[in-house]
């Protein structure tokens, strides 16, 4: 193929992965230090807050990562090894995964409430005395970490789950054969065979981990540092406190941190594709009746874990207030009410206008952009094209918002929907040219080589015969760009001011998820001064309803999409 | 008795893969399953295995029923068409995991494993990983790990599919070799007729979920039971034509046929028991294929075609007019 069409496929999206990710992320590092003698480094350091909100970082990061993958790597091996039912159980084990974090953290601040909250409740069951899970500084990062493992363990479960049922059908028999029990078989055969899946699962959810700004955000209503991790700082001290250089000093330290683990993903991820050799001896064994039970019980307490919230949203969505506000909580549903659900629906018109919208068209262009680029990672092998995209794919929003902020600002374009729909595919293309490559990668070249002997030209041949191959792969990239973007807080929260006037051209460009916050009386800007559940249950509701009919709707083809790519929600 | 099936079958979604199946083998028999792709044999032999449930029928091993029992207490050992071995244990642990499940130390397995590995000729790569060895070595790790924990009953599906044509040959005899001085009781998958009526002490033919016959290789080459054993069974394959009765002759064929006169009648003629350059039969050489040690030949005889196998010293051409004869003991009637 010449080298200028091979050139074209991926020159798009280059250009604007350059315009609106490198330019900001050399603006952050610019701006950090514009004089150059990096004293917002000096004055970061020096600062015990800092270094508290470091520290923390770094509980929020490892706590996540590790309980999650390890509560996902026992429910993989559960649902794995049933043989019935295993997509009812897979369902239950990714439900959390279909909330978004902003509508999560905010289910959690009721869950957490000291006097009315079912936290404390279930304590009181078992005989401990109650927590103030959200005002007590020694423990706050704690119960924010508890929620972002709620969210994280549907991410490291698929993607173990994936490893686990790679394995081959007969070497799985052949263990049965040789007289292999459960334990046996997943601690010395599965496991060893997948744990590549179980790094990528620890990776990704640490690196989201790290780069999570909506959880700690909401739940840190009283703005105090011992919730902090290093996303809300970086947001803290630029559009609050206003000290940009200081803000970016710690969106770089985030972000060389984030990207020592982004460099092992890489290397993981090269291994996935090329089969590593090298082996890992396990050498414990645990007697078939233990890990049997083990397994069990820890998937049903985890299963009790990943439902509750979600059926405590729905509960309070649809019951009056009175029925929140009383102790004991009431748990079980003793009334269906719409009548607050519809009027938060009706109130929340222009933000789900501005939200759809932004999220459509930034589906089309991520497809526009990243299908062609995908496929010159494929075919053409631009693998620094892939290894770019994981990369940028790693960096938290923080690492941009402000470059970000900053050239939509000198557009002119603050408060409106193309600011959306000019950053939003910051974060869609990179995980889609990542997960695109691998659906490209499994497409047998011949197709591509019967059309070049028929005589098709490279562009006819990738449009006519290699697009509609590799649907699937479209329509799950497509799918999972729609709810990426669907999901986003920062970026509208600092480009935006006001929710869409109805005028046109349009002007105003909350979206969903910043409408949601507007009902927790603790954040910023928020419309309400005293608790209003059913309203706050609402609006994650219907921040959440899309992403769930998206999910429940193309099930198989997110699965795919997101075990070839890994990718976070 | 060793291995005794007894009216077994088993459906997929409606479909026979196994349709009441009876046999019975001997002890320190190789019995070859043989069939079309399709036909139900592996489902058969992972029924015997008990990787799946029978819906119908009973299986015994050496007397004991073995319907209820989990694979690994059925006394078996099995190897699988792509061998299946554990990628990330070494050659050793893979043939010693069978020992290390029922609870022995690596230590004590290990002086088992050498001494089978020594006969199967696999000794000096025991440390190596599966992904680091060759596939017919990779086979003969199999067949050890099946055999170190002395099965009553080998199972083999398609164990020489995966090797390359130049292996399989060495690989098909080195298998009956083991299998004779181990005397263990074999089931042999395979659906490759030569491979069978080589390796096989007793064989059964099997389609559609159905045995439709058993015998030595010997007695189901020379007396097919029916049309369908008879066509899947030799190579070249047999030669299925319609010939008319007329005056005690197989017209167009000259071959003496005892019937109703002047009846169309099916026959099947061996492609071997055809002798050119005797006999009164007359015909056109149409097409010749080489295939080394001898030649095929497409003989054409009013409206039907013959294949005919040729030894090398024949000398035709396409398009010369030949006569031949046929070996009375090659020509199958079916009803
Ligand atoms: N697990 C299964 N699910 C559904 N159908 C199956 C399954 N295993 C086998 N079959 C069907 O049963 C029939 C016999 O298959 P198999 O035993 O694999 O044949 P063979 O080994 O002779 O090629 C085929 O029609 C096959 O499609
Ligand atoms: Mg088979």
């Amino acid at each position: 193929m010449h080298r200028l069409s091979a050139n074209i496929f991926y020159l798009p999206a280059i250009v604007y992965l350059a315009a609106i990710g490198l330019l900001p992320f050399a603006l952050s590092i610019y701006f950090s230090s514009p004089s150059g003698n990096f004293s917002s480094y000096l004055q970061l350091f020096r600062s015990k807050e800092a270094m508290e909100v470091i520290a923390n970082t770094g509980i929020f990061a490892f706590g996540t990562a590790g309980v999650a993958t390890v509560l996902g790597l026992v429910l993989a091996i559960f649902v794995d090894s049933l043989k019935r039912l295993k997509r009812a159980f897979s369902a239950l084990g990714y439900l959390p995964y279909m909330i978004p974090f902003t509508a999560s953290a905010l289910v959690w601040t009721t869950i957490y409430d000291p006097i009315y909250g079912p936290a404390d409740y279930f304590l009181s069951l078992l005989g401990l005395s109650r927590i103030n899970w959200l005002g007590q500084p020694s423990i706050q990062i704690y119960s924010a970490t508890i929620v972002s493992i709620w969210s994280s363990i549907p991410l490291a479960f698929l993607l173990i789950l994936a490893g686990l049922s790679s394995v081959p059908k007969q070497v799985r028999e052949a263990s049965a054969v040789d007289g292999m029990g459960m334990g046996e078989y997943y601690t010395s055969v599965a496991l060893p065979m997948s744990r590549n899946s179980i790094l990528t699962a620890f990776l990704m959810t640490l690196i989201i981990a790290f780069g999570n700004f909506d959880l700690p955000y909401i739940l840190n209503g009283g703005l105090s540092y011992s919730m902090a991790t290093l996303p809300f700082l970086v947001w803290f001290q630029i559009f609050y406190e206003n000290q940009v250089a200081q803000g970016l000093a710690a969106a770089v330290i985030l972000t060389i941190i984030v990207s020592v683990f982004a460099f092992i993903l890489i290397r993981v991820n090269e291994r996935r594709a090329t089969g590593s050799k090298r082996r890992l001896r396990i050498s414990f064994r645990i007697p078939n009746r233990i890990f049997n039970l083990a397994i069990k019980m820890v998937t049903i307490l985890s299963f009790v874990f990943m439902v509750f919230p979600v059926y405590w949203m729905i509960l309070m969505a649809f019951r009056p207030q009175s029925l929140d506000f009383v102790t004991p909580p009431i748990l079980y549903p003793a009334t269906f009410d719409v009548s607050t659900f519809i009027s938060t629906a009706v109130q929340s018109e222009p933000y789900v206008i501005t939200t759809f919208v932004a999220s459509a068209i930034t589906m089309i262009v991520t497809l526009l952009l990243a299908a062609p680029a995908a496929y010159s990672v494929a075919r053409h092998g631009r693998n620094w094209l892939l290894i770019l995209a994981i990369y940028l794919y790693t960096l938290p929003s923080a690492s941009f918002v402000f470059g970000a902020y900053f050239i939509v600002y000198k557009l002119h374009m603050l408060n409106n929907w193309a600011a959306l729909i000019l950053t939003y595919p910051l974060f869609t293309v990179p995980f889609s040219i990542w997960t695109l490559s691998n659906f490209y990668k499994s497409l047998p070249r011949s197709f591509e080589e019967a059309a070049l002997v028929d005589g098709y030209g490279p562009f006819r041949s990738f449009y006519q015969v290699v697009m509609p191959l590799i649907r699937p792969g479209l329509v799950a990239t497509a799918m999972l760009s729609f709810i990426f973007s669907w999901h986003l807080l920062l970026f509208p929260l600092v480009l935006s001011e006001t929710p869409y006037q109805f005028n046109f051209p349009p002007t105003g460009s909350f979206t969903v998820t910043v409408f949601a916050t507007l009902f927790d009386p603790t954040s910023l800007g928020s419309s309400v001064g005293y608790n209003v559940w059913a309203q706050l249950a609402s609006s994650g509701l219907i921040l959440s309803l899309p992403v769930i009919l998206l999910t429940l709707y193309s099930q198989e083809y997110l699965l795919r999409g997101l075990y070839l790519g890994g990718t976070k929600g | 008795m060793s291995v005794k099936i007894e009216d077994l079958s088993k459906q997929f979604n409606g479909v026979h893969a196994v349709n009441d199946v009876n046999l019975e083998i001997e002890k320190g028999e190789l019995f070859a399953v043989v069939g079309p792709s399709g036909s139900g044999k592996t489902t058969l032999l992972r029924l015997v295995a008990g990787l799946e449930a029978q819906d119908k029928g009973h299986i015994y091993i050496q007397g004991r029923m073995v319907d209820n029992l989990e694979p690994a207490q059925r006394n078996i050992g099995m190897v699988f068409q792509n061998y299946a071995l554990y990628p990330n244990k070494t050659v050793l642990e893979n043939i010693a995991s069978p020992l290390l499940v029922r609870g022995a130390r690596l230590q004590e397995a290990k002086k088992d494993v050498e001494e089978l590995a020594a006969k199967l000729g696999i000794q000096d790569i025991l440390d190596r990983l599966p992904g680091e060895i060759s596939g017919g070595q990779q086979q003969r790790v199999a067949l050890a790990r099946s055999l170190i924990k002395r099965p009553l009953v080998f199972l083999l599906d398609e164990p020489l599919s995966n090797l390359d044509a130049q292996v399989r040959f060495s690989a098909r005899k080195f298998i009956k070799q083991l299998q004779r001085e181990f005397q263990i009781t074999t089931l042999y998958v395979t659906h490759d007729q030569s491979e069978a009526l080589a390796i096989s002490d007793r064989m059964a033919v099997m389609d559609k979920g159905i045995i439709k016959q058993v015998g030595t290789p010997r007695e189901i080459y020379n007396k097919p039971r029916d049309e369908f054993v008879a066509a899947f069974i030799g190579s070249p394959p047999l030669n299925i034509i319609d010939v008319e009765i007329k005056n005690g002759i197989a017209y167009p064929l000259d071959i003496p046929l005892q019937g109703r006169e002047n009846s169309v009648i099916k026959i099947g003629i061996r492609p071997e028991s055809i002798i050119i350059g005797q006999g009164y039969n007359q015909a056109t050489v149409s097409e010749l294929e080489f295939s080394g040690g001898y030649s095929v030949a497409y003989l054409k005889i009013a409206d039907i075609e013959l294949r005919a196998v040729l030894s090398s010293s024949d000398e035709v051409k396409v398009g010369d007019s030949v006569h031949f004869a046929i070996n009375k003991k090659g020509v199958l009637f079916f009803e």
